[in-house]
């Protein structure tokens, strides 16, 4: 379904089949986008959950005067940063540490394919602090332009593109000191 | 070509998601998605305005009614201690205390030498008997 139907289904008030509009054309997407924060295919399934009851809770209140995308979005991104800060507060962890334990998951998860310099350059982007992650993810892996970014993440193009200059940069020096 | 010469930035096999999901994982997820879209209590600012407007014309209601019930129970007229002895049983007659108190104890027919018998009794001595005349 068109982005532009399902909000014109949002305006008539007719939000179950925009939210199913949604589901059907976005659920993957999400699920990948999420993934990548999340990491754990059953911690990205179990927030899928929480993130589908969000975009219908605001689903009424969604005017259009964003991209649906961006909006969808930025609902999942909220949503998997605040899980990843409850993990930090439950297990009273340091940042550092929440990323390092994240990281070594990877190496435990029997759905990663990937091969050596996969698994490292996941771990690397793991590493990298919230925002400069946030920006990689979304431009390497999503190709999202810097504007749609800018509105997800409600920073400026310039800040984004220096943090995905720095992000970039601490990947690179990563995977050359791995042991590959 | 070796591992350590791919160029992160350009290498499309690097941007190729490494995971997988389950079989038939998608599905499941759109099916049980789907299900949270129950109806959602919409704000309706007439039914929010229309509850604001019935509390606030119970309150005056239930002010109003205190305020008359009130007054309906509030003397209006001074009262004097008059008033008030009139409900006290009969237990403080003021008659009593405008006499003179002591024509009262002059009926009890104590004497002197009952009073001196009760302090001898109570082991007060003679002595401080006479020094206390």
């Amino acid at each position: 379904m068109q982005d532009g139907h399902i909000i014109n289904l949002c305006h008539k008030g007719e939000y179950e089949l925009a939210f199913n509009g949604i589901v059907e054309t976005y659920a993957e997407r999400l699920y990948w986008h999420v993934r990548r924060f999340i990491w754990s295919h059953e911690d990205t399934d179990d927030l899928m959950q929480d993130i589908f009851i969000k975009i219908w809770s605001a689903l009424p209140s969604f005017r259009g005067d964003s991209q649906l995308y961006t909006w969808l979005y930025r609902i999942a991104t909220n949503e998997a940063l605040n899980r990843l800060k409850k993990f930090q507060r439950e297990f009273a962890l340091s940042l550092d540490a929440v990323s390092e334990a994240l990281a070594a998951r990877i190496d435990e998860d029997p759905y990663f394919n990937g091969d050596a310099l996969q698994r490292e350059l996941h771990k690397a982007i793991q590493r990298l602090p919230e925002k400069q992650r946030l920006v990689f993810v979304m431009r390497y892996f999503d190709e999202m332009k810097y504007e749609d970014i800018a509105e997800i993440t409600g920073t400026s193009v310039g800040a984004l593109k220096a943090s995905y200059h720095h992000a970039y940069n601490k990947i690179k020096e990563s995977l050359e000191n791995a042991d590959l | 070509m070796k591992d350590s010469e791919r160029n992160i930035m350009y290498d499309d096999s690097l941007r190729k998601c490494p995971y997988s999901v389950p079989e038939g994982y998608f599905d499941s997820l759109k099916e049980r998605a789907m299900k949270y879209a129950q109806p959602a209590p919409v704000f309706q600012f007439k039914r929010v305005l229309y509850t604001a407007v019935s509390m606030a014309a119970m309150f005056i209601l239930m002010v109003t009614a205190g305020t008359f019930l009130l007054e309906k129970t509030t003397p209006t007229e001074d009262l004097t201690h008059e008033d008030y002895i009139v409900f006290s049983d009969g237990y403080f007659d003021l008659e009593i205390y405008d006499e003179d108190m002591s024509e009262q104890y002059a009926d009890a027919s104590v004497t002197d030498e009952d009073i001196m018998e009760y302090l001898i009794y109570t082991g007060v001595s003679e002595e401080f008997i006479e020094l206390s005349k």
